[in-house]
């Protein structure tokens, strides 16, 4: 662990959140993910990152139940519970685990408001049915307090409250990604996967983003695993990183083994033969 | 060289020299053909022509092309694409000032900045209104030839109007339309009146002679000179009253014209009743009123809103101002300095218990033939569309076969009341029946629902409007259950109560039925209003806009869409029973397809996930076949309904894709889809694209995962 983030116990190894064995991932002849293992522990900020088309968005899916790989497993341990295997859930039933995610390109539900939005995430775990909604009954009427204030709160936390009644199509990006950080928190998770948040935004936007994914982890208590391209966010979020490229983890290591690990550096800005040009930020 | 190879030659010098000029005219023609008013035109006249052939004569089986041929004739085609053309103008002038998004009070406002612009739009209105009434004119008596110069004679009459405005309006544009009033009125007048003058006039062509003409317009001009009153009072009223006392005109307003309303009204029943001695008899009589029972109708439909709509608007008020320290803890959603949006909807409020007051006085003063219409035509398809307002409007699931639910319900109930050829255990009152109906119903479609709704939008299509076709050839074929295509061997009995010493029957007249199913769907429009607002209904909106999106926040998008199909079942079913017991005699018949597509249509038209919508929907396109056929209608026929219905959404779809009156939610998303923002498609569920790659839908990915011709979308 280096100096990314002061203050702040590193986790303690055993700990461990998800945990990747030999996951295997083809969509016909393409193998997209091809034996890869990695661990995530419980309270740290793990960065994936990798060249365009290294699998990193392929491995959310499977972590959180999208695709389902072909080999290997894929194991959840909550903090309290048993441990439970993802390979073969439903993404909804993942996300009742404890796993949330947001996506690469932003997906609200773009004619509802920010705070329904939002709304939406908090009330998925509650009770209310068809019949208690129709009728308004006491309990219906409790849970909707309920899930108000706490969306409120969310709101706050991301520093989205002077936008709450707003359509949320008509936020600029970087509102869209905490909304959608606002929206998955919403779901009470013990996981939070972050698909390149910081896609989009601008430097002052990164910054506070940052400020946010950090918050999230020592305000929330919630681990953060992050797929970024902008190097500067991971290098001064992260504390681990795992360096993906066609479909196999590369590296990995504390961001600083990172920025000196010449087969990375191979990977991103091509090894003297490779024509590879991708991802060449900041490294 | 044409003007226009000119016009396009000096416009694209930069094109080289040596392309033909004729591709350089039909490059500039087709840029012209995309815009949006060239495309609005053709969709006008199109639909001009269209209507032309569908109102036309009819063919003889010796000549069977001649009343195609007879519909396009010169001088009708030439009017009805003139009206083509003026609907295009108008519409093309309304598309101008902004549309539908600004505010009614501050066009009022601007309209009357925008002289010229308004006198463009009222000469297009006032066009439109001869055009039409000569179409309806020639249509419905066509032998009268003297019509068509009346017409341009009502047209001129208006253009004389216009004149007086035009010279006069630089000094005070109000005065100067009141005069232009005054001359239409005056011309109302000559026209009706017998005396010297107007008998001058009339022989030297000027003015008509014809009391109903010379009424007609002598009430329509009253109408645009009280209608500019009103204006002008309402545009007093904002600027210069404060809320308190403009509230307390808006209401005595509201109370005049309740009472004019009720007096037109009463004049017209008195008229009809001849008993000469009420008052507003006398009234009529001296021709202060015109005894008209719709135009009654409507002055006190208006004046009801506005009573309401300040009487819900002072009761909101005194309750917040009497329960001060409560009003503190109202706030409770106040948190971190900004309000959840709770605002109160006085308008809407007041339309709805107006509407609902129109509801519960008009039948009252039908005759039984409109009150059976209201009924079993009416009232039962308000409750099916309400329905499968949650199924297509809320959960976006489109369901074909809706009827089939209904059919369900009828049959249990006909099952149940010992009406079908097989007996039951225990015999039933209708009333007793509804429980069963709906388990039955809802059984039915969780069962159809839950392996289908697995399905994308247009299978699901497919395989309900199947199950539609199923119950009904079961129905038909299924002699020794259902009683066959005969219907019913028994008779199904209506409702009745015999309860703790309460006997009451839903026999006799058909008006006691239409109160109960009203007040049924009083409580059905509650409860989905609820349900929508509630948890369950953003679910479902999450579910439409983005299911991957929604399956990422724990939402089961399997059971939420179950539970709408299983909600619109049992709202179908429900509706069943009182469709049962009313007919109390069922046919195969009444459980066609097309019944299904009827209630879709009522859905779409009156605006998707929107219940008011629904009713509105429901009401309106039921109603009107019903009243054109009482009324006898020259030409319309029963069969001809699903030729205008097609026409209606063709042109709905064009012009306001959203519905009469859409929901909030559905109308952001058509606006977002328009825009290629969203992702809504139509009731068929949101349609991914994968430009992105990383989120396919997760039963797409989870299906063509093992597929060997499947490229992975990380293949880049």
């Amino acid at each position: 662990m280096t100096d990314a983030t002061p203050g702040i116990a590193p986790a303690t190894t055993d700990d461990v959140v998800f945990s990747v064995q030999h996951v295997t991932l083809r969509f016909g002849g393409v193998t997209s993910l091809s034996d890869v293992s990695l661990s995530l522990n419980r309270g740290e900020i793990l960065s994936i990152i990798g060249p365009n088309g290294a699998g990193k968005t392929s491995l959310f899916n499977c972590l959180t139940g999208v695709y389902t790989p072909q080999e290997g497993s894929i194991i959840f341990t909550p903090e309290h519970g048993h441990a439970v295997s993802v390979v073969g859930r439903k993404p909804y039933k993942v996300n009742r685990l404890g796993v949330a995610r947001t996506f690469q390109t932003s997906r609200m539900f773009s004619a509802l408001t920010t705070f329904e939005n939002v709304k939406i995430g908090v009330e998925s775990k509650q009770h209310t049915g068809a019949i208690g909604a129709m009728l308004r009954l006491p309990r219906t009427r409790r849970e909707e307090h309920e899930s108000d204030l706490k969306t409120l709160e969310l709101l706050k936390f991301v520093g989205l409250t002077k936008r709450a009644n707003e359509i949320s199509s008509s936020l600029p990006y970087g509102d869209r990604r905490r909304l959608e950080i606002a929206r998955a928190l919403g779901t009470n998770p013990e996981v939070l996967l972050l698909d390149e948040p910081a896609a989009g935004t601008n430097p002052a936007e990164k910054v506070e983003l940052a400020e946010l994914i950090r918050n999230v982890r020592t305000q929330l208590g919630v681990t953060v695993l992050l797929i970024e391209h902008d190097m500067k966010l991971v290098m001064s979020v992260a504390e681990r990183i795992i360096v993906l490229n066609f479909g196999q983890v590369i590296a990995q290591g504390s961001p600083a083994e990172i920025q000196r690990n010449t087969v990375v550096i191979n990977a991103y800005l091509g090894a003297p033969d490779s024509d590879e040009d991708n991802g060449t930020e900041a490294l | 060289m044409t003007p226009t190879g000119l016009h396009t030659e000096a416009r694209s010098g930069a094109r080289p020299l040596n392309e033909p000029r004729r591709a350089q005219v039909s490059k500039q023609l087709s840029r012209l053909m995309a815009t949006a008013a060239a495309r609005r035109l053709g969709i006008c006249l199109l639909a001009a022509v269209i209507l032309a052939i569908v109102t036309g004569p009819p063919g003889t089986n010796a000549a069977p092309t001649s009343g195609f041929t007879g519909s396009l004739q010169f001088p009708r085609l030439f009017w009805f694409l003139g009206a083509g053309g003026v609907i295009f103008a108008v519409v093309s002038i309304s598309q101008g000032f902004g549309g539908p998004t600004t505010s009614a009070v501050s066009r009022v406002r601007s309209e009357i900045v925008r002289v010229t612009a308004q006198r463009t739009m009222r000469l297009a209105l006032y066009a439109a209104i001869v055009a039409i009434g000569f179409i309806w004119v020639s249509w419905i008596s066509p032998k009268d030839t003297w019509k068509p110069g009346v017409c341009i004679e009502v047209g001129c009459a208006f253009a004389a109007m216009e004149l007086v405005v035009y010279l006069f309006e630089s000094q005070s544009l109000r005065i100067a339309r009141l005069g232009g009033y005054a001359l239409l009125a005056l011309y109302g007048v000559l026209a009706w009146m017998h005396n010297p003058v107007s008998k001058y006039l009339n022989t030297i062509g000027a003015v008509p002679h014809s009391r109903t003409l010379g009424l007609l317009l002598l009430w329509l001009a009253l109408g645009l000179a009280a209608l500019e009153g009103l204006l002008f009072g309402l545009a007093f009223v904002h600027r210069h009253v404060d809320t308190q006392r403009g509230r307390r005109l808006f209401r005595l307003g509201g109370v005049v014209l309740l009472v004019y309303g009720w007096l037109m009204w009463t004049t017209w029943s008195a008229w009809r009743a001849s008993t000469p001695h009420s008052v507003a008899h006398w009234f009529a009589s001296v021709h202060v009123l015109p005894h008209s029972r719709t135009a009654g109708l409507v002055v006190m439909a208006i004046g009801a809103v506005v009573v309401v709509y300040v009487l819900v608007a002072v009761a909101v008020d005194l309750v917040r101002a009497l329960s001060g320290s409560a009003s503190k803890q109202g706030n409770r959603f106040e948190f971190a300095g900004i309000t959840k949006q709770t605002k109160f909807a006085y308008g809407k409020t007041a339309i709805t218990i107006a509407a609902l007051l129109v509801a519960i006085q008009w039948p009252l003063h039908m005759d039984p033939g409109i009150q059976s219409i209201l009924t079993t035509q009416v009232a039962i398809y308000v409750l099916l569309s309400m329905g499968l307002n949650v199924v297509v409007g809320f959960a976006g699931l489109l369901d074909l076969g809706y009827i089939a639910f209904w059919a369900i319900g009828s049959y249990t109930t006909a099952y149940f009341t010992g009406a079908l050829p097989i007996q039951p255990p225990f015999i039933l009152n209708p009333f007793w029946i509804i429980p069963f109906a709906i388990v039955a119903a809802m059984l039915t479609g969780v069962l159809i629902g839950t392996p289908t709704l697995r399905l994308r939008g247009d299978y699901l299509a497919i395989v309900t409007l199947g199950f539609g076709e199923i119950i009904e050839i079961v129905a038909n074929n299924l002699h020794g259950v259902t009683g066959g295509p005969a219907g019913t061997p028994g008779v199904i009995p209506q409702f009745s109560v015999h309860l703790l010493g309460v006997n009451y029957g839903w026999t006799g007249t058909v008006l006691p039925y239409y109160y109960l199913i009203l007040g049924v769907a009083v409580v059905f429009m509650v409860g989905f209003s609820f349900l929508e607002q509630s948890r369950v209904g953003r679910s479902w909106t999450a579910i439409r806009e983005d299911e991957v999106a929604a399956d990422s926040v724990g939402i089961n998008s399997l059971k939420y869409k179950v539970m709408a199909f299983a909600i619109g079942a049992s709202t179908s079913g429900f509706a069943g029973v009182f469709f049962a017991s009313q007919v109390q005699s069922l046919v195969p018949n009444d459980f066609i397809v097309q019944t299904s597509i009827l209630v879709l249509v009522f859905v779409i038209f009156g605006g998707m996930g929107s219940i008011a919508g629904a009713v509105i929907g429901a009401s309106l396109i039921q109603w009107l076949p019903q009243y054109l056929q009482v009324h006898s209608f020259q030409d319309y026929q029963f069969q001809d309904e699903f030729i205008y219905l097609g026409a209606l959404l063709v042109l709905m779809m064009i012009f306001r894709p959203q519905g009469i009156v859409p929901s909030r939610r559905r109308r952001r998303e058509i606006l977002l889809t328009e825009e290629g923002v969203g992702h809504s498609e139509s009731p068929g569920g949101p349609v991914r694209s994968t430009s992105m790659g990383e989120t396919l839908p997760s039963s797409y990915g989870r299906l063509s995962l093992d597929e060997p011709g499947y490229i992975g979308p990380e293949t880049e």
